[in-house]
Protein backbone atom coordinates (compact mmCIF):
# COMPACT_ATOMS: atom_id res chain seq x y z
CA UNK A 1 0.00 0.00 0.00
CA UNK A 2 1.18 3.35 -1.18
CA UNK A 3 0.72 5.99 1.61
CA UNK A 4 -0.08 9.60 -0.11
CA UNK A 5 2.21 12.29 1.82
CA UNK A 6 0.11 15.29 2.94
CA UNK A 7 1.16 18.58 3.03
CA UNK A 8 -0.11 22.12 4.50
CA UNK A 9 0.84 25.34 2.63
CA UNK A 10 1.37 28.19 4.55
CA UNK A 11 0.55 31.88 2.64
CA UNK A 12 3.64 34.39 3.80
CA UNK A 13 3.89 38.08 3.51
CA UNK A 14 7.10 39.73 4.02
CA UNK A 15 7.47 42.98 5.22
CA UNK A 16 10.12 44.12 2.23
CA UNK A 17 10.51 42.89 -1.00
CA UNK A 18 12.79 39.52 -1.27
CA UNK A 19 15.31 38.76 -4.16
CA UNK A 20 14.16 35.71 -6.18
CA UNK A 21 17.60 33.83 -6.50
CA UNK A 22 18.44 34.03 -2.46
CA UNK A 23 14.70 33.88 -1.30
CA UNK A 24 14.41 30.24 -0.64
CA UNK A 25 18.10 29.41 0.89
CA UNK A 26 17.90 32.25 3.09
CA UNK A 27 14.73 32.16 4.17
CA UNK A 28 15.00 28.24 5.30
CA UNK A 29 18.47 29.05 6.74
CA UNK A 30 16.84 31.79 8.58
CA UNK A 31 13.66 29.34 9.98
CA UNK A 32 16.10 26.24 10.27
CA UNK A 33 18.05 28.27 13.24
CA UNK A 34 14.87 28.95 15.21
CA UNK A 35 13.45 25.38 14.77
CA UNK A 36 16.64 23.31 14.94
CA UNK A 37 17.84 20.72 12.44
CA UNK A 38 15.71 17.66 13.70
CA UNK A 39 12.60 19.74 13.52
CA UNK A 40 13.41 20.94 10.41
CA UNK A 41 14.18 17.51 8.76
CA UNK A 42 10.70 16.16 9.96
CA UNK A 43 8.68 19.46 8.49
CA UNK A 44 10.66 19.58 5.04
CA UNK A 45 9.57 23.45 4.21
CA UNK A 46 9.91 24.26 0.92
CA UNK A 47 8.89 27.50 -0.94
CA UNK A 48 6.07 26.35 -3.21
CA UNK A 49 4.93 29.37 -5.18
CA UNK A 50 5.73 33.01 -5.32
CA UNK A 51 2.20 35.34 -6.35
CA UNK A 52 4.15 38.88 -5.21
CA UNK A 53 7.70 39.95 -4.53
CA UNK A 54 6.34 40.16 -0.95
CA UNK A 55 3.85 36.90 -1.19
CA UNK A 56 4.72 33.73 -1.56
CA UNK A 57 3.57 30.20 0.10
CA UNK A 58 5.33 27.65 2.09
CA UNK A 59 4.91 24.06 1.54
CA UNK A 60 5.72 21.76 5.00
CA UNK A 61 4.80 18.20 5.68
CA UNK A 62 1.52 17.80 8.02
CA UNK A 63 1.57 18.51 11.28
CA UNK A 64 4.42 20.97 11.30
CA UNK A 65 2.39 23.93 10.38
CA UNK A 66 1.84 25.46 13.03
CA UNK A 67 5.91 25.21 14.44
CA UNK A 68 6.61 26.77 11.33
CA UNK A 69 4.22 30.10 11.60
CA UNK A 70 5.93 30.37 15.38
CA UNK A 71 9.12 30.07 13.51
CA UNK A 72 8.34 32.72 11.08
CA UNK A 73 7.34 35.07 13.72
CA UNK A 74 10.97 34.45 14.89
CA UNK A 75 12.69 35.46 11.47
CA UNK A 76 13.50 39.19 12.04
CA UNK A 77 16.45 39.62 9.31
CA UNK A 78 17.03 37.54 6.06
CA UNK A 79 20.41 38.18 4.04
CA UNK A 80 21.39 41.11 6.75
CA UNK A 81 18.04 43.16 5.71
CA UNK A 82 15.85 43.57 8.68
CA UNK A 83 12.73 41.94 7.46
CA UNK A 84 9.87 40.34 9.08
CA UNK A 85 7.55 37.36 8.12
CA UNK A 86 3.47 37.15 8.36
CA UNK A 87 1.75 33.95 8.38
CA UNK A 88 -1.79 35.20 6.66
CA UNK A 89 -3.39 31.66 6.32
CA UNK A 90 -3.02 28.12 6.07
CA UNK A 91 -4.47 25.81 3.88
CA UNK A 92 -4.30 22.12 2.82
CA UNK A 93 -4.33 23.37 -0.76
CA UNK A 94 -2.40 25.52 -3.13
CA UNK A 95 -5.55 26.65 -4.56
CA UNK A 96 -7.35 28.34 -1.85
CA UNK A 97 -3.97 29.98 -1.00
CA UNK A 98 -3.73 31.18 -4.66
CA UNK A 99 -7.21 32.88 -4.94
CA UNK A 100 -6.71 34.40 -1.78
CA UNK A 101 -4.07 36.14 -2.26
CA UNK A 102 -6.04 37.50 -5.63
CA UNK A 103 -8.00 38.80 -3.18
CA UNK A 104 -5.49 40.09 -1.39
CA UNK A 105 -3.86 41.99 -3.85
CA UNK A 106 -7.44 43.37 -5.38
CA UNK B 1 -11.93 33.79 16.39
CA UNK B 2 -10.78 37.77 15.44
CA UNK B 3 -8.80 39.20 17.75
CA UNK B 4 -7.73 42.93 18.44
CA UNK B 5 -3.69 44.69 18.60
CA UNK B 6 -2.14 47.65 19.63
CA UNK B 7 0.78 49.41 18.16
CA UNK B 8 2.98 51.95 18.65
CA UNK B 9 3.02 53.28 15.18
CA UNK B 10 1.47 56.56 14.33
CA UNK B 11 -1.45 55.04 11.92
CA UNK B 12 -2.65 51.43 11.02
CA UNK B 13 -4.19 50.66 7.56
CA UNK B 14 -7.12 48.86 7.79
CA UNK B 15 -6.45 46.71 5.03
CA UNK B 16 -3.57 45.32 6.37
CA UNK B 17 -4.95 44.80 10.00
CA UNK B 18 -7.88 42.95 7.81
CA UNK B 19 -4.87 40.75 6.17
CA UNK B 20 -3.13 40.12 8.84
CA UNK B 21 -6.30 38.85 10.29
CA UNK B 22 -7.27 41.48 13.43
CA UNK B 23 -10.81 42.77 13.93
CA UNK B 24 -8.50 46.07 14.85
CA UNK B 25 -5.17 47.36 15.26
CA UNK B 26 -5.24 50.42 17.82
CA UNK B 27 -2.75 52.95 17.11
CA UNK B 28 -0.83 55.30 19.36
CA UNK B 29 -3.06 57.85 18.80
CA UNK B 30 -6.01 55.89 19.69
CA UNK B 31 -4.88 54.00 22.79
CA UNK B 32 -1.22 55.16 23.73
CA UNK B 33 1.17 52.83 26.10
CA UNK B 34 2.48 54.99 28.46
CA UNK B 35 4.37 55.23 31.62
CA UNK B 36 3.07 58.51 33.02
CA UNK B 37 0.86 58.28 35.53
CA UNK B 38 -0.35 61.26 34.84
CA UNK B 39 -2.15 60.43 31.32
CA UNK B 40 -5.90 61.65 31.05
CA UNK B 41 -6.28 59.92 27.93
CA UNK B 42 -7.26 55.71 27.00
CA UNK B 43 -4.09 54.63 27.80
CA UNK B 44 -1.93 51.22 28.64
CA UNK B 45 0.42 51.73 31.74
CA UNK B 46 3.79 50.38 31.53
CA UNK B 47 5.67 49.88 34.11
CA UNK B 48 7.37 47.86 37.04
CA UNK B 49 7.15 48.85 40.74
CA UNK B 50 4.04 47.55 42.19
CA UNK B 51 2.76 50.68 43.82
CA UNK B 52 2.70 52.59 40.63
CA UNK B 53 1.27 50.04 39.27
CA UNK B 54 -1.69 50.07 41.78
CA UNK B 55 -1.79 53.78 41.65
CA UNK B 56 -2.36 52.99 37.21
CA UNK B 57 -4.54 50.02 37.93
CA UNK B 58 -6.90 52.14 40.51
CA UNK B 59 -7.61 54.24 37.05
CA UNK B 60 -10.56 54.68 35.02
CA UNK B 61 -8.71 55.47 31.91
CA UNK B 62 -6.26 52.89 32.18
CA UNK B 63 -7.41 49.59 30.06
CA UNK B 64 -4.63 47.71 31.41
CA UNK B 65 -1.24 47.40 32.28
CA UNK B 66 2.38 46.15 30.73
CA UNK B 67 4.77 44.88 33.34
CA UNK B 68 7.82 45.68 31.59
CA UNK B 69 10.65 42.69 31.22
CA UNK B 70 7.68 40.74 32.00
CA UNK B 71 8.77 40.02 35.47
CA UNK B 72 5.86 38.60 37.86
CA UNK B 73 5.13 41.04 40.21
CA UNK B 74 2.18 39.07 42.31
CA UNK B 75 0.72 41.46 44.07
CA UNK B 76 0.17 43.46 40.41
CA UNK B 77 -1.46 40.63 38.74
CA UNK B 78 -3.47 39.44 41.89
CA UNK B 79 -4.81 43.56 41.94
CA UNK B 80 -5.13 43.65 37.82
CA UNK B 81 -7.67 40.37 38.76
CA UNK B 82 -9.70 42.56 41.59
CA UNK B 83 -10.14 45.73 39.51
CA UNK B 84 -11.08 43.87 35.87
CA UNK B 85 -8.22 45.26 34.04
CA UNK B 86 -6.05 43.23 31.51
CA UNK B 87 -2.77 42.33 32.07
CA UNK B 88 -1.09 42.72 28.29
CA UNK B 89 1.89 41.16 27.35
CA UNK B 90 4.20 42.54 24.60
CA UNK B 91 5.84 40.23 22.34
CA UNK B 92 8.28 42.70 21.25
CA UNK B 93 10.46 41.59 23.94
CA UNK B 94 10.11 38.19 22.79
CA UNK B 95 10.61 38.43 19.25
CA UNK B 96 13.35 41.47 18.45
CA UNK B 97 16.03 40.42 20.97
CA UNK B 98 19.10 38.05 20.56
CA UNK B 99 18.68 34.50 20.66
CA UNK B 100 20.60 34.28 25.16
CA UNK B 101 18.16 37.91 25.65
CA UNK B 102 15.09 36.13 23.85
CA UNK B 103 15.48 32.75 25.70
CA UNK B 104 15.44 34.28 29.02
CA UNK B 105 12.22 36.59 28.15
CA UNK B 106 10.82 33.50 27.10
CA UNK B 107 10.99 31.63 30.52
CA UNK B 108 9.44 34.87 32.30
CA UNK B 109 6.69 35.33 30.19
CA UNK B 110 5.83 31.66 30.23
CA UNK B 111 6.37 32.09 34.60
CA UNK B 112 3.93 35.32 34.70
CA UNK B 113 1.54 33.62 32.68
CA UNK B 114 1.14 30.71 34.11
CA UNK B 115 0.39 32.46 37.49
CA UNK B 116 -1.53 34.78 35.93
CA UNK B 117 -3.43 32.11 34.03
CA UNK B 118 -3.78 30.32 37.82
CA UNK B 119 -5.14 33.41 39.25
CA UNK B 120 -7.60 34.03 36.45
CA UNK B 121 -6.33 37.45 35.42
CA UNK B 122 -7.32 38.54 31.90
CA UNK B 123 -4.49 38.48 29.59
CA UNK B 124 -3.60 40.01 25.98
CA UNK B 125 -0.76 39.57 23.93
CA UNK B 126 -0.09 42.57 22.06
CA UNK B 127 2.79 43.45 19.56
CA UNK B 128 3.75 47.23 20.76
CA UNK B 129 4.99 47.33 17.16
CA UNK B 130 7.04 50.39 16.22
CA UNK B 131 6.60 49.64 12.60
CA UNK B 132 5.28 47.54 10.21
CA UNK B 133 8.35 45.00 10.24
CA UNK B 134 7.73 44.38 13.97
CA UNK B 135 3.90 43.22 13.69
CA UNK B 136 3.00 39.67 14.27
CA UNK B 137 -0.72 38.16 12.52
CA UNK B 138 -2.91 37.11 14.46
CA UNK B 139 -2.08 33.37 13.66
CA UNK B 140 1.33 33.75 14.85
CA UNK B 141 -0.13 35.13 17.88
CA UNK B 142 -2.07 32.72 18.53
CA UNK B 143 1.03 30.07 18.01
CA UNK B 144 2.80 32.23 20.43
CA UNK B 145 0.32 32.16 23.06
CA UNK B 146 0.32 28.37 22.58
CA UNK B 147 3.86 28.19 23.11
CA UNK B 148 3.95 30.27 26.22
CA UNK B 149 1.45 27.88 28.19
CA UNK B 150 -2.22 29.28 27.09
CA UNK B 151 -4.28 26.74 27.05
CA UNK B 152 -7.53 28.49 26.58
CA UNK B 153 -7.54 31.29 23.59
CA UNK B 154 -11.38 32.32 23.74
CA UNK B 155 -12.99 34.92 21.76
CA UNK B 156 -11.69 38.32 23.66
CA UNK B 157 -15.45 39.37 24.25
CA UNK B 158 -13.41 41.34 27.01
CA UNK B 159 -11.45 42.63 24.92
CA UNK B 160 -11.03 46.92 24.26
CA UNK B 161 -14.45 48.42 22.73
Amino acid sequence: MILKRKYRYILVRSSGDLDAGMREREILSEVMKVIGELEYSQANPKIASQYTPRLFTIKVNRGYEENMVLALAFVRQIDGKKISLCSLKTSGTIKSLMLYSRKLSA
Amino acid sequence: MRGFDVTEMDSVDEKLAAALGYKKMYSKKELQITGSIDCNERCIFIGNEPGVLGKALRKNNVEGIIISDNELIRQTVEECREHEKILFISTAGLILQEQRQRLRNIYRTRFLMGFAMRERTKIALISAAKSEAELLSAGQMVALAKFLGATRIARPEWSLQ
